[in-house]
């Protein structure tokens, strides 16, 4: 099973890695929306799937790449977290 | 297919005509350029562009460039030769295929395609589509065309996405770059051809279409483009052909790699985002819910914010100093 902090851990410092350094001065809290606070364009939301595909081993579809699925680093970790249970 | 033209009532063709005319022949003369070179794609922007710049600065002035490209056709060309004709401006045809070639543009657009279908081949047609307008995320997919006529269509990873995007990109480059060549053949100046739809949105390519001198178009809605090819009596093909990209090989719409919706919907969409019409209000004039005119205007925003880079000039920092 995956570890919800676990996920939020590892997405938190993949997002600072690859999209913050463009915002140093942006404090981002677990739940804020990353489209929103300008973060993350789409191109952006892709690399996450597929950071979350590679790095968990589950398989997203087109339609669960959504706001609610992956809008925030919370959604992201209960996204990973209920896909796991699936399997 | 023949495009319907909704304009806004108080858009008047001839006045608008004449105006652009003008100010794009002062713009040309203001440069010091004795004339303006302007890419005829056969679509109806450059129609326009090229039919406004011979009217402001006379037949003699203006060079029409044909650049066809083996994955657009050589229908392109022939219509703007039609169009260049009907003009009586001067035109030459410079067949792109073979810089391209020589840059590796196919080789790398290939092997982007192959990251998403192994088993791609360069016959196969292909072109990239969007996801349907959500307001949130857009996800781009690739869709190619089987030998047996069966489409496929699979989600593109952002390296083979951004891979696919520079190599197509380079033919929107190796455009301007004749254009220029040309330009500075003749001291003319070079025409842009995007609209108020492209232009405010960031569809163009920096250093590609989106490098000009003078965007005569860039003020006009999709729609009053038509009409001003009406008004400017462009030959039938060009008035009333359909926008598309000009860079995939299987017939590709801007809709549906770009606006996520067809051009009279989203020049309404953008003149109610631009007025400050509420999205309820707008809702059925565009034939949608009030919640999808306000995702539309979200990703107009968004779309603003995330090519904002397309348009900034290079940054001086001696500049950024002086105004600080």
């Amino acid at each position: 099973m995956t570890d919800n902090d676990q996920v939020r851990r590892e997405m938190r410092d993949f997002v600072e890695e690859s999209f913050l350094y463009m915002h140093p001065d942006l404090e981002l809290s677990d739940d804020e929306d990353l489209l929103a606070k300008g973060v993350i364009d789409s191109l952006g939301f892709v690399e996450l799937v597929e950071e979350v595909q590679s790095r968990y081993g589950l398989a997203v579809q087109d339609v669960e790449i959504t706001e609610q699925n992956f809008g925030s680093i919370k959604a992201i970790a209960a996204f990973v977290e209920r896909k796991d249970s699936e399997t | 297919m023949t495009q319907q033209t909704s304009t806004s009532s108080d858009f008047d063709p001839a006045a608008t005509a004449e105006r652009l005319a003008e100010a794009t022949a002062a713009a040309v003369r203001d440069l010091g350029r004795r004339g303006a070179v302007v890419a005829v794609s056969g679509g109806v922007d450059s129609g326009v562009c090229a039919a406004v710049a011979v009217k402001g600065l006379g037949p003699e002035h203006v060079l029409c460039l044909r650049l066809p490209e083996k994955d657009v056709g050589d229908s392109s060309s022939d219509l703007g030769l039609e169009l260049a004709e009907m003009l009586g401006a001067r035109t030459e045809e410079f067949p792109i295929t073979a810089a391209l070639e020589g840059l590796g543009c196919y080789e790398a657009r290939d092997q982007a395609i192959r990251a998403v279908f192994p088993d791609y081949e360069p016959s196969w047609r292909h072109k990239l589509v969007r996801s349907a307008p959500s307001g949130g995320m857009i996800v781009f997919s690739l869709v190619v065309e089987r030998p047996d006529g069966t489409e496929e269509r699979r989600r593109m990873p952002p390296a083979a996405y951004r891979d696919l995007l520079a190599a197509t990109n380079m033919k929107q480059r190796v455009r301007k770059l004749v254009e220029y060549t040309w330009a500075d053949r003749l001291g003319y100046a070079v025409i842009g051809t995007p609209n108020l739809l492209e232009y405010d949105q960031g569809f163009f390519v920096k250093g590609g279409d989106g490098l000009a001198d003078v965007k005569p178009i860039a003020g006009l809605y999709k729609s009053e483009v038509y009409a001003l090819a009406r008004e400017l009596g462009l030959p039938e093909g060009i008035a009333g052909r359909s926008p598309t990209t000009e860079t995939f090989s299987l017939p590709q719409s801007q809709e549906e790699f770009y606006f996520g919706h067809p051009y009279d919907r989203m020049d309404a969409l953008m003149r109610g985002h631009r007025e400050g019409v509420a999205p309820a209000e707008l809702a059925p004039s565009v034939d949608l819910e009030a919640e999808e005119v306000q995702a539309a205007y979200a990703e107009i925003e968004r779309r603003r914010e995330a090519t904002r880079y397309l348009h900034a000039p290079a940054i001086v920092p001696a500049d950024l100093e002086e105004a600080g």
